[in-house]
Parts: C-alpha cells; sequence; structure tokens
C-alpha cells in the first residue's frame, strides 16, 4: 500500500459523503493516528478484507446518527434497525468498489461485510490500525485500515 | 482526594528533546517537580482542580518524565512546614535552574552534617532513552508526502508487539506525541523495524542521554 493508493481511497470515500450533502457541509478529514490494541469501532461497520503483500482490513465505522442522515438522504422515510442495516451494507459497497479502485491492481479484496455493534466481536482485525478520523454532519466516523505481516493473525 | 507524594523531573531539563511539545500546565507543573513539594502543594500554587492535577500527573508519569522521589526526614518536614507557606511557583526557566542549584551555593540552608552510606560502586550504566517524537519526525522526514511520512510511521509500528508497547504506555500514537522511551526492548523494536521498513538506520540523535540514578 503506498501514499498516493491511500489518498485515492480517502478521496472516493469522502467524496461518497460529499455528494449526500451541501457545500458547507463537506466531510472535513482530520488528522490521522495509530491505535494498538483496542481497534476504533462505533455503531456499524463496513468492511473488506485485503491481501497483498500484507494482509488485513479496509474499514468505515460510523455512527446511527450518519446512516439515519444518510437515509434520509436517500429519501427513505423509514428508519429502524432494518433500513440503518441495509444503509451500512450500501455503505459497504461503496467501500468494496472504492477499495478495488484504489487498491486492485496490488490486492485482492473480499466480499464486504456488515457489522453491528453486537457482532463486532466476531471480526478478526489487526492489533495495530491507522486511523483516519472525518467528521460530517457533526458527526465524527472513521476510516480504518488496519494490515498485518502475513500469518500473523 | 489528598495527594503527598512527592516527585522530581527524571530528566535534567536541559536534556529533553527540543522537539518535545507540552501543555502550558503540564510545562508548569514539570516546572514545580523539584523533589521537594508534595502533589498537593504544586496542585495548590498552579490553581488546578484534583481531577486536572492527576491528570497532568499521569500524563507526566506515564511519559516516564516525573519519578517519585525518596525523601530524607529533614526534607519530609520541611515539606510539612512548607504546606504552612507555600512557596510560590517558579515562573520562568531561568528561575527555575536557579531553585534547583546545588546547596552548596546557598548560603541560607545550614545543613547539618550528614554522612550518607557509601553506595556500592555501580557498574557505568549504559541506559539511554529514546525520543518517541524524534523517531517520529525521522520517519516523517524520510518522505517529503506526509500521508507518505504517516503510512511509513504505521508500517514501522504496526511491526511492534503491541503488548509491548501497551507495557510502555503506548495504547495510541498521534504524530506530535513525544515521550521518553528507556525500555531497552521497545527501543530495539523501533531501531529493528525502521531498518526493515524503510531500509535504513536510526540515527543516533533520537536517543539522550542516561537519566540521572540510572
Amino acid at each position: 500500500m503506498n501514499a498516493d493508493q491511500l489518498k485515492i481511497f480517502q478521496n472516493i470515500t469522502l467524496t461518497y459523503f460529499a455528494k449526500m450533502a451541501s457545500k458547507e457541509e463537506l466531510p472535513v478529514l482530520e488528522e490521522a493516528y495509530l491505535q494498538f490494541e483496542s481497534p476504533v469501532l462505533l455503531d456499524y461497520t463496513s468492511l473488506v478484507h485485503i491481501s497483498g503483500s500484507y494482509e488485513g482490513c479496509l474499514y468505515i465505522t460510523t455512527t446511527t446518527g450518519v446512516l439515519e442522515v444518510l437515509l434520509s438522504q436517500h429519501g427513505e422515510k423509514e428508519v429502524n434497525d432494518i433500513t440503518r442495516l441495509d444503509m451500512c451494507r450500501e455503505l459497504s459497497n461503496v467501500l468494496a468498489g472504492n477499495a478495488s479502485r484504489a487498491f486492485g491492481a496490488d490486492w485482492t479484496i473480499s466480499v464486504p461485510q456488515s457489522v453491528t455493534a453486537d457482532k463486532i466481536s466476531t471480526l478478526n482485525l489487526p492489533p495495530s490500525t491507522f486511523i483516519m478520523p472525518f467528521l460530517w454532519k457533526g458527526i465524527k466516523s472513521f476510516l480504518v485500515v488496519g494490515l498485518q505481516t502475513k500469518g500473523q493473525s | 482526594m489528598n495527594n503527598t507524594k512527592i516527585y522530581q523531573n527524571t530528566w535534567p531539563l536541559q536534556q529533553l528533546p527540543a522537539t518535545m511539545k507540552l501543555s502550558n500546565l503540564e510545562w508548569r507543573f514539570l516546572l514545580c517537580a523539584d523533589g521537594k513539594a508534595t502533589v498537593d502543594q504544586i496542585q495548590r500554587r498552579l490553581g488546578v482542580s484534583e481531577k486536572e492535577r492527576d491528570y497532568i500527573l499521569s500524563r507526566l508519569c506515564g511519559s516516564n518524565l516525573l519519578t517519585e522521589s525518596i525523601v530524607s526526614l529533614e526534607e519530609f518536614a520541611k515539606t510539612t512546614v512548607d504546606i504552612a507557606a507555600p512557596v510560590s511557583e517558579p515562573q520562568t526557566f531561568i528561575e527555575y535552574l536557579k531553585s534547583t542549584e546545588s546547596p552548596g551555593s546557598s548560603t541560607e540552608k545550614n545543613m547539618p552534617a550528614f554522612s550518607p552510606l557509601q553506595k556500592p560502586a555501580a557498574a557505568p550504566s549504559t541506559a539511554r532513552a529514546m525520543s518517541l517524537q524524534s523517531v517520529i519526525q525521522f520517519i516523517l522526514n524520510q518522505n517529503p508526502d506526509p500521508t507518505a511520512g504517516h503510512l511509513a510511521t504505521y508500517q514501522v509500528f504496526m511491526g511492534i508487539d503491541t503488548q509491548l508497547l501497551k507495557r510502555n504506555g503506548i495504547t495510541s500514537l498521534r504524530f506530535q506525541d513525544d515521550r521518553l522511551i528507556t525500555d531497552p526492548e521497545l527501543q530495539t523494536a523501533i531501531t529493528d523495524n525502521i531498518q526493515k521498513v524503510l531500509k535504513i538506520t536510526c540515527p543516533e540523535d533520537v536517543f539522550v542521554a542516561s537519566p540521572p540514578g540510572r
């Protein structure tokens, strides 16, 4: 994974959110940081596994509030656990497409997973993660890269 | 909660890396921790709440910038007296340095003669500390592009056992973070991973001199 690929991935992912908002409410990428041991996970997580020179995953983890805003932007009037999970799946498909576009040349991308907070223990996440927080509509979400050397998990 | 523990700077301030950054209150706390004042006294001098005091103290201790002092009976008695007559906080770095001058330079202190037991001759200490900020800056400087620098830093640290990082109080890492790493195992893991990921040797100037008494 190189910086150019990562920047493409950041940009196309944030563009998805930007298209859902007015110019005044564009998503803002905050300073990245590293997290060890306890990966950041919010209410809903959209994830793809990747494999190349390393193996690991890419995920967006976000809150119920963000999914409800996205549902509203999509014209969905019904807001409940089912439609929120549908929205999370939609986000997972976007993530998988973006990952393929940014990293597809060098990495194998898995089918996407959509996970609610009560199921996060089922995720096999690398212990060290690269966290890129972003703020959209006043709510913080996280775009995360988790890598490890092959066979480490 | 009362906190009568006494702390002193782990490192002479002159030896701290120039790149190290702390908040204003953290610097003030560090200047006040002279190995004489209790945590309570420092809290009163700075006018901070117990919560703020404990937060600052945990940050400074966690970064290995403060170490608890073991004091003599006379020093202990003096701190008790000082509670009634608090000393003013050094306002400048120069004042702080003056306040830490050796007792021999002051005529006010008439210390009773005291002959401490001779400590066994210790082997010269080879311990040294690594400045985390210097390491991060070194990695970032290898990459003109900030994102590439951040990614390189991640690649260096993702190869280090998270238990080892945790043992040294590192559970997350922001690129402006600083602390002094004294654990030789973690120092080696960092330098080895820099070599492995960046194919270059970690320079000696990420290390600072040994802390006194180590």
